[in-house]
This record gives structure tokens, C-alpha cells and sequence, in this order.
């Protein structure tokens, strides 16, 4: 019994010994090319610069419905023009959107993104669109003169990479972000306020292809932002973000954006009940 | 990539099948035929219209015409006939209208088996086109004398082109005695010779040399002489597009201030492009309560353009207002009938008054021109320097004062703040300074003549009633005083000016003669001083009302990007128009033109504008409120919020 449990250990050991050597040739020799090993350690690319331009609509369209409405703009840097460079992707956001109470509300839609091939160096395709079928969850608790926002997102991903022969991927993305604002010239948020809005978004993702990267992004964003009117705010800021590559878990890609935001949620439902008073005699 | 097409290929069948469902039910006509009213015209209107989110929009042919005559009893009678088509709410295509008001004969005649009763009276007309609200092509305007039923003269009429809504190429006016003929270039601008004729030789009585749009000269020939005016001839001048309006026909005048000039202008080609901007005004006034609006553009012509810069404003504002002030008190004195009849038997009264005279005369006056200029706005059109020296010509009188006597002698008046100015220059500080001392000798003097009517023929009566008075205004100030405390800076300053109206009174008062209608007068201001108290105590309450006004004007809206509910402003076009266009030029109003009598009606005027405050937020607005867009005149906008109506119905 004695022996057995020892050859077993040794032979545990020279397993072990022939994956370190063979892990080692294999990294010896693709060396940063196979994205299938991991570092050593984790490993951080040099951030990127990007800028988003982006809108909200949410336009009522009856007393518990509205239409999610968003359209982004997001741009990244080149080799010489950092933020601006090129456009990255153009995101549009649609969804049918149910008031459950004031501070609940929840949204179902779809996504129809256009990714642009930003590598200079590659011969794939220009652009390639990306789908996706999306639910939200979002609650709003008021504490003292601040508002405090939960948001939860599930989303269905069907994307593909630029080269000829790719084919869509499918992916769940789960998302849970943290949002403050915070009132700075009003006693609480109303028309002419400013106010700052820190918020914290974690991105998971799971799926066949998700090995071992299951951490996709970590938004940290504050904005700074303005009330004009209940039905129009402007907002600005910078975000920081970082998560892992797809391929390599062990690579972790990071950037700096600065995005503008624009909120407006029109309402069409105004019915003038009266008529002009030369139609009194029709 | 496929898949992307099919996308877009979708998408492009359902906007075109919105487009299709909307644009379907918009279309639908509707027609209006009954009594309808337009300003003080009421008749019967046929038309057709869309509705537009409930907004009427005027679309198709257009007929509005009186209903005939109701009664032979009626003596006067007013027919009127407007034709034309609409397309989306603007005036298109040709356009007839014609009103006239007319006056019946006494007695009837038999014509043939009917009796017949001829008018007499003035048929205007009005024949033009317009393409989507802009004039197009060619607009006649006549206005007939009828006598008899027949058109006995052509008083007026006015031919002018337009294209793309400006005026273009020649136009012509005429009267009953002359005919115009004017050109302009494509922009609209004055250019060439623009000559007046006479009807009954064909000869040229006038001509006005344009050179794009600067008036170089004026010719005229009279009596077989022909004199010429040089009129904008300063090439270093700065000049600016404006439109031929009647200031430019009073900076035309000013500029060559003669005689002739004066009477060139008014009456002329001057006299003739006044009536034509008098008869387009009507006009556009009367096309302006159908759709939305039109405008007739005036002919643009060039004017020397001088800003004043912030300084210079400020004390052209302050001599304005200080010259006001010397008027009357030089009126109050030179009107004085105590004071005329005091001079002849008191030496110093007569001194003293023949001082105020010339005072009046040699100082006040060009002070008075310079004042109206200022009020016409029309003082940025002269080089300032110019100005000034067009009014004094002379440099400004030396502030010596001395009255000859009887016996050849002479008495020199030591005059206040004599040495303040310098007599030599002739800029607007010096002119200042010539006001301040006008006003302050004036002050002195009104002060020194009125002590001079001798107290004994007061009688017991003024000074029971003046005591009285006095108490009043005291009493008025403080309430005031009181009343003001953390009031809107808009209400502090009209409440502080009821002061200064009331102080005016009693100036104006004092400088009564004293009489029965003396002392009626100073029962009658001790009232309106009380009224003015109860005045100020309802203009205080203002603020509150307006603050009543806002917040029913806001509508609790939800937020979905905050989750919370917020004040949203609705018809902001309407409080815009309340909170920064009504009540600040009622205000105004309050300010410069506050008087015993109109304080009813102001007040009225206030309690009518809340009330239709209140009714306007629960009407339907949208016509008014795209109306209000334009609109920033307060009369115009009084009248958009009917209030006007209720005002001659009271």
C-alpha cells in the first residue's frame, strides 16, 4: 500500500514536471504571441484614450410605457490623435420600458451595434455588427437630499471579430452598476441644478468562449452634470476602465474616456382637450 | 453584411408607412362657412382649414365679406370684401382686398322704377400676390374718393414690385395732384433718381438722388427755379442698412434743417412715401390677424450710424431727464398768470421773470430739440460733434445774464453755477453741465418768483387745505417707504416714482395761480394722493400675484433619469410674455405716465391680466403661444391676450 501511494506520488510529480516543461517549451516558444497561456503575472496594456458621445431618450408613450431610445458615439485614439482618433463603434439602444413605481422600473430591447476595425495593421473587415437582446432592472432610493440608483443588466451578445472566416460568438454579460447624484446649487435635483454623479459599473460575462476571463470591464465614471429642464440634462465626466482580454485572461486592457451625455425624455401624450375658439360655431 | 441590408430595407418600409399614416391624417380639410370676426370687421367667412395638433391652419380659397346693408335707418355704413388662398396657414397666391367706409345720402332717389340712395365716402383697395407669405409680383394699393357712388378722385395709389418679398425695379406713387417714380436695386435698396411730377404739366417738381441707398441730394423746381440740397455727402461717414421709415424722413429733415428741407419731407416725395408706410402698415396689420404672418419689407436706403458709446449714454439719459424737469418749471413760471400781472407793478418780479424768459429762450430751448432728438432715437444718426454744433452754432451762451432796463441801465442777474461749464466747447460733457446749470437757475428762480407772490393774498382757506395736503404727501412717503422693504428692485423703482409723482404735483400746484380753481385743484390732489397711497398698497402686492401665476403655470413631471418628480414650466411662451414683456412695460408705464386718473384703469388693467392668466392656462394656446414667438410688442401682445376688448367693452 506504501509503495503504491508512492508511485502514485511520483507519479503526480512527473505529470507535474512534464506540464512545467512542456508549459515552458510552449511559452519559451510563442512566447507573447499565444494568447492561450497566461502570464506569470497579471499583465496590463498602456491605457487607451477614448472619447463617447452619447444620448438618451426616453420618451413616454403612455402612463407606465416608455421607449428606450439611445444612440453612442464611441471614438479612440489613433497613433497621432489621441480621444478623437476614429470612430470605434456606433451603438444604438432600443427597449420598451415599464414604470413599475416611481423608483422601479424595468426595460426589455435589443442592440444593434456597428464595431469599425480600429487596427491599423489589420486586413479585415471595415465593420462588423454586433447583436444583442438586453433586460433591465433599475431601482432609485432617495437618502436625505441624494439619490442613490441600482441598476441590473442582462444582456445576450452575439458579436464576431473583424477577420474573413469569424464567426458571431454567443456571451451573457452581467452588469450591475452603482450611481450616485448628488444635488451642488439645489437643495435637490429640479430644473436648474448641477449635479455630480459618480457611478461604478462591474461587467461579468460568461459563455463557451469565456474561459478565463470572466471579469470583462470595471467602469469607474463621475459626471458632472446639468438640469435644464425635467425634460432635458447634459452631463460630462472621465471614466476609467479596465477588465480582461478575451483570449488571455491573464491581460487586462485599460482606458481613459471622457464622455458627454445627453437626457431628454419627451412626452407626446399632451392632448389639448379644447379647440381654437373659431371652431365654436362648427 | 446580409444581414445589415435587410436591416435598413425593413426600416425604410416602415418610415415610409408612418410617414404615409401621419401625413393621411393630417390632410384632412375642413371648411368653416358662417359669421366670423376679424378685429372690428364682422362678417361672413368661408374657408378652408386642417387641424394641426388642434391648431387651425389655413389651407385653400379664402372669402370674408360684409353681410350688406342691415338697415336703411343706419346713416353710415361699411362694406368690406377679402379674397385669396391660404396654403399651410400663409397667404398664396393673388390676394383682393377692398374696404370702404361710406356715408349715405339724406334722401333717396327714383332711378328707373327703384329708389336709389347714393354714398359718398373712401374705398380702399388693396390687389397683390403672395408665395408661402411673402409678397410676390406686383401690389397696388388705391384709396378712391366716392361721391355719388362713383369714384369722384384717386387719392393715393401705390405701385410697388416685389420679388422674394423685396421690393425690386421701380415703383410708383400718386396722389391726386402729383405722381412718384422710384427705383431700387434687386436687395431693395434706394438707387438712382427717384422724381416727383406734376399731374398737370408732366413737369419734374422733385427729385431724390440715391447712390445704393445713401440720399446724396434733393432737387426741386419751383417757379421755374431750381434749387438743390446736398443731403448725405460725407464719404468717412459710417452708414448702415436701415428701412425707410418716418425716422429716416425726420433724420432727412434734421440733417439740412431749413425751411425747405421741412417742407420737401412732408410734403413731397416725402409726403408720399409717409402715407404709402401708413397704408402698408394697415394693411400688414390687418394680414396679420388672418395666418401667420406677413411683411411687407420697407425700401432699405443708408444712414450715417454714430452708437453712443456707454458713458455717453448714460449722460445724454441724465440731460434728458434734467431738461424735462427745467420744462416745467420754466412752463409752470412763464405760464404763471399771478406772476404776469405781480412783474408789472414789482420791480424784482419783473427782473426776475424777464431772466426765467431768457433763460427759456437762449438756453432751454436747444436744449428741448436735443431732448425730443434723443427721445426719437434719432441722435445715433449724427456725428455727435455736429450735432451738438448744429445746436449751438454759436458756441453755448456765456451764463452771463443782463436785462436791459427802462432808463437804459442794465441789471446783471448773478446766476448760479455760472463758471460750471465752458461756454467754447460744444461736447456732450459741457452740455451737461449747461443743463445742470439751466436747471439749477430755473430751480432758483421758480423758487424765488413763487416766494415772491405775497403771502397776505393767501387766503385761510389754501392754507388750511394746503397743511392738509402736505400731511397727505408726508403720510404717502412713508407708506411708501414702508411698502418697498424687500420688493423686486422693478417694484421698488415704481413704487419710489409714485414719489416723484406726487412731487411733481404739487410742484405743478404751486405753481398755480392762486384762485378758486387753486384750491378745488388742492382738494383734488389731497385725494389723489390718498388714492395713490392705496394704488402703491395694491402695485406692492404684485410680486405675490406673479409669484401665484408661476406656480400654476408649472406642471409636477416625472423624471425617468432621476426617478424623481420635478416642477416643469408649461406655456412658457405666455409667462414669458406676462412676467417680462405686460407687466414690465406696465410698470413702465406707472413710471413715466402715472396720473390721477389712469390709476383705476392700471389697476384694472393688473386684475384683468391675472384673471386671463388663470383662463389661459386651462385654454388651449398653441396658436397664441406660436404667435407670441415674434412678438415683443407689449400692445401687440395686449391685444393677442384679448385684453384690449374687455377694456373698451368696460
Amino acid at each position: 500500500m506504501k509503495l503504491k501511494s508512492k508511485m502514485q506520488k511520483n507519479l503526480k510529480t512527473l505529470n507535474l514536471l512534464i506540464f512545467l516543461i512542456c508549459g515552458c517549451f510552449s511559452y519559451m516558444a510563442n512566447a507573447q504571441e499565444d494568447p492561450q497561456v497566461l502570464p506569470e503575472e497579471s499583465e496590463f496594456k498602456p491605457a487607451i484614450t477614448k472619447y463617447w458621445l452619447n444620448t438618451y431618450g426616453n420618451i413616454r408613450i403612455s402612463k407606465r410605457m416608455f421607449w428606450v431610445a439611445q444612440t453612442h458615439f464611441r471614438f479612440e485614439e489613433t497613433e497621432d490623435t489621441p480621444f478623437v482618433g476614429q470612430l470605434g463603434q456606433i451603438y444604438n439602444r432600443h427597449a420598451i420600458g415599464y414604470i413599475v413605481s416611481k423608483k422601479f422600473d424595468v426595460a426589455l430591447g435589443g442592440v444593434v451595434r456597428f464595431n469599425f476595425n480600429t487596427d491599423p495593421d489589420s486586413d479585415g473587415k471595415t465593420m462588423v455588427p454586433e447583436w444583442r437582446i438586453w433586460q433591465q432592472y433599475r431601482f432609485a432610493m432617495p437618502v436625505s437630499r441624494l439619490m442613490f440608483y441600482h441598476r441590473i443588466r442582462i444582456e445576450n451578445r452575439w458579436s464576431k471579430g473583424f477577420e474573413e472566416g469569424d464567426d458571431y460568438i454567443y456571451r451573457t454579460r452581467w452588469r450591475y452598476m452603482f450611481r450616485v447624484k448628488i444635488p451642488v446649487n439645489r437643495p435637490k435635483l429640479e430644473p436648474k441644478a448641477f449635479y455630480i454623479g459618480p457611478e461604478a459599473e462591474v461587467i461579468m460575462q460568461s459563455g463557451k468562449e469565456v474561459v478565463d476571463s470572466p471579469l470583462e470591464d470595471l467602469r469607474l465614471h463621475t459626471s458632472f452634470g446639468y438640469i435644464l429642464t425635467p425634460r432635458l440634462t447634459v452631463a460630462a465626466g472621465i471614466m476609467y476602465n479596465f477588465g480582461q482580454n478575451l483570449d488571455n485572461g491573464g491581460i487586462y486592457k485599460q482606458g481613459w474616456t471622457i464622455r458627454t451625455h445627453l437626457y431628454f425624455s419627451p412626452d407626446f401624450r399632451k392632448v389639448r382637450n379644447k379647440l381654437p375658439s373659431i371652431h365654436t360655431e362648427d | 453584411m446580409m444581414k445589415s441590408h435587410t436591416f435598413n430595407y425593413h426600416q425604410l418600409i416602415a418610415l415610409f408607412l408612418f410617414t404615409f399614416v401621419i401625413s393621411s391624417v393630417q390632410g384632412q380639410t375642413k371648411e368653416f362657412n358662417g359669421d366670423y370676426q376679424i378685429g372690428k370687421l364682422k362678417g361672413n367667412a368661408t374657408f378652408s382649414y386642417k387641424l394641426r395638433a388642434n391648431d387651425t391652419i389655413l389651407d385653400g380659397p379664402f372669402l370674408f365679406n360684409d353681410k350688406g346693408i342691415q338697415s336703411l335707418e343706419e346713416s353710415v355704413y361699411q362694406s368690406f370684401s377679402v379674397e385669396g388662398d391660404f396654403s399651410n396657414n400663409q397667404p398664396n397666391g393673388d390676394w383682393t382686398l377692398s374696404f370702404g367706409n361710406y356715408i349715405r345720402d339724406k334722401q333717396p332717389k327714383l332711378v328707373d322704377y327703384s329708389y336709389v340712395i347714393n354714398v359718398n365716402g373712401l374705398l380702399k383697395k388693396v390687389k397683390g400676390s403672395f408665395n408661402d407669405g411673402i409678397p410676390k409680383g406686383e401690389f397696388i394699393i388705391t384709396i378712391d374718393s366716392i361721391k355719388n357712388s362713383e369714384v369722384a378722385k384717386n387719392l393715393f395709389k401705390s405701385t410697388i414690385n416685389f420679388q422674394n418679398g423685396v421690393p425690386q425695379k421701380s415703383f410708383t406713387m400718386e396722389s391726386d395732384s402729383h405722381a412718384m417714380v422710384g427705383r431700387l436695386l434687386r436687395n431693395g435698396v434706394a438707387h438712382d433718381k427717384w422724381t416727383l411730377f406734376e399731374n398737370e404739366n408732366l413737369g419734374e417738381v422733385e427729385n431724390w438722388f440715391f447712390k445704393e441707398g445713401i440720399l446724396t441730394k434733393i432737387s426741386i423746381q419751383k417757379d421755374g427755379i431750381a434749387k438743390e440740397i446736398n443731403v448725405f455727402e460725407n464719404k468717412d461717414d459710417n452708414y448702415k442698412l436701415y428701412p425707410l421709415n418716418r425716422n429716416y424722413l425726420t433724420v432727412v429733415e434734421l440733417t439740412h434743417n431749413s425751411s425747405d428741407t421741412n417742407k420737401i419731407v412732408k410734403n413731397g416725395i416725402g409726403g408720399l412715401l409717409e402715407k404709402n408706410l401708413n397704408t402698408y402698415g394697415k394693411v400688414k396689420g390687418f394680414m396679420n390677424q388672418l395666418g401667420d404672418s406677413v411683411s411687407f419689407p420697407n425700401f432699405q436706403v443708408k444712414l450715417p450710424f454714430y452708437p453712443l458709446d456707454e458713458n455717453n449714454a448714460a449722460i445724454l439719459k441724465n440731460v434728458v431727464d434734467s431738461i424735462q424737469k427745467a420744462e416745467q418749471l420754466s412752463n409752470a413760471l412763464l405760464t404763471n398768470a399771478q406772476l404776469s400781472i405781480q412783474k408789472l407793478s414789482n420791480e424784482n418780479t419783473k427782473f426776475h421773470y424777464s431772466v426765467t424768459e431768457v433763460i427759456s429762450k437762449d438756453y432751454l430751448s436747444p436744449l428741448s430739440r436735443l431732448k425730443n432728438y434723443s427721445e426719437e432715437n434719432i441722435v445715433i444718426h449724427f456725428n455727435p460733434k455736429r450735432l451738438l454744433e448744429k445746436l449751438w452754432p454759436n458756441g453755448l451762451p456765456s451764463g452771463k445774464i443782463e436785462i436791459e432796463r427802462e432808463n437804459n441801465q442794465s441789471r446783471v442777474y448773478q446766476a448760479k453755477n455760472a463758471s460750471n461749464y465752458n461756454p467754447k466747447d460744444v461736447n456732450l460733457q459741457e452740455i451737461e453741465k449747461l443743463t445742470y446749470f439751466t436747471l439749477a437757475n430755473l430751480e432758483y428762480l421758480h423758487e424765488k418768483l413763487i416766494g415772491e407772490i405775497t403771502s397776505q393774498q393767501r387766503e385761510e382757506a389754501f392754507l388750511v387745505q394746503e397743511k392738509e395736503l402736505i400731511a397727505q404727501l408726508d403720510h404717502l412717503k412713508k407708506h411708501i417707504d414702508s411698502l418697498k422693504k424687500s420688493k423686486p428692485k422693478e417694484i421698488q423703482t415704481t413704487l419710489e416714482s409714485m414719489k416723484g409723482f406726487a412731487d411733481n404735483l404739487l410742484n405743478e400746484y404751486s405753481a398755480m395761480d392762486e384762485n378758486s380753481e387753486k384750491l378745488d385743484y388742492a382738494k383734488e390732489l389731497t385725494n389723489c394722493f390718498s388714492r395713490t397711497e392705496e394704488f402703491a398698497t395694491s402695485i406692492s402686492k404684485l410680486p405675490v400675484q406673479m409669484k401665484e401665476i408661476k406656480e400654476l403655470y408649472q406642471d409636477p413631471v416625472w423624471n425617468p433619469f432621476t426617478a424623481t418628480v420635478m416642477n416643469e414650466d408649461i406655456k412658457k411662451k405666455i409667462t414669458k410674455a406676462y412676467e417680462n414683456i405686460l407687466i414690465p412695460y406696465q410698470l413702465k408705464n406707472i413710471q413715466t405716465d402715472l396720473k390721477c386718473s389712469n390709476m383705476d384703469s392700471i389697476e384694472a388693467f393688473f386684475e384683468r391680466l391675472n384673471n386671463r392668466m388663470v383662463e389661459l392656462f386651462e385654454e388651449d394656446t398653441s396658436r397664441l403661444e406660436r404667435k407670441l414667438r415674434k412678438e415683443k410688442n407689449p400692445q401687440e401682445i395686449i391685444e393677442l391676450f384679448g385684453l384690449n376688448d374687455n377694456e373698451i367693452e368696460k
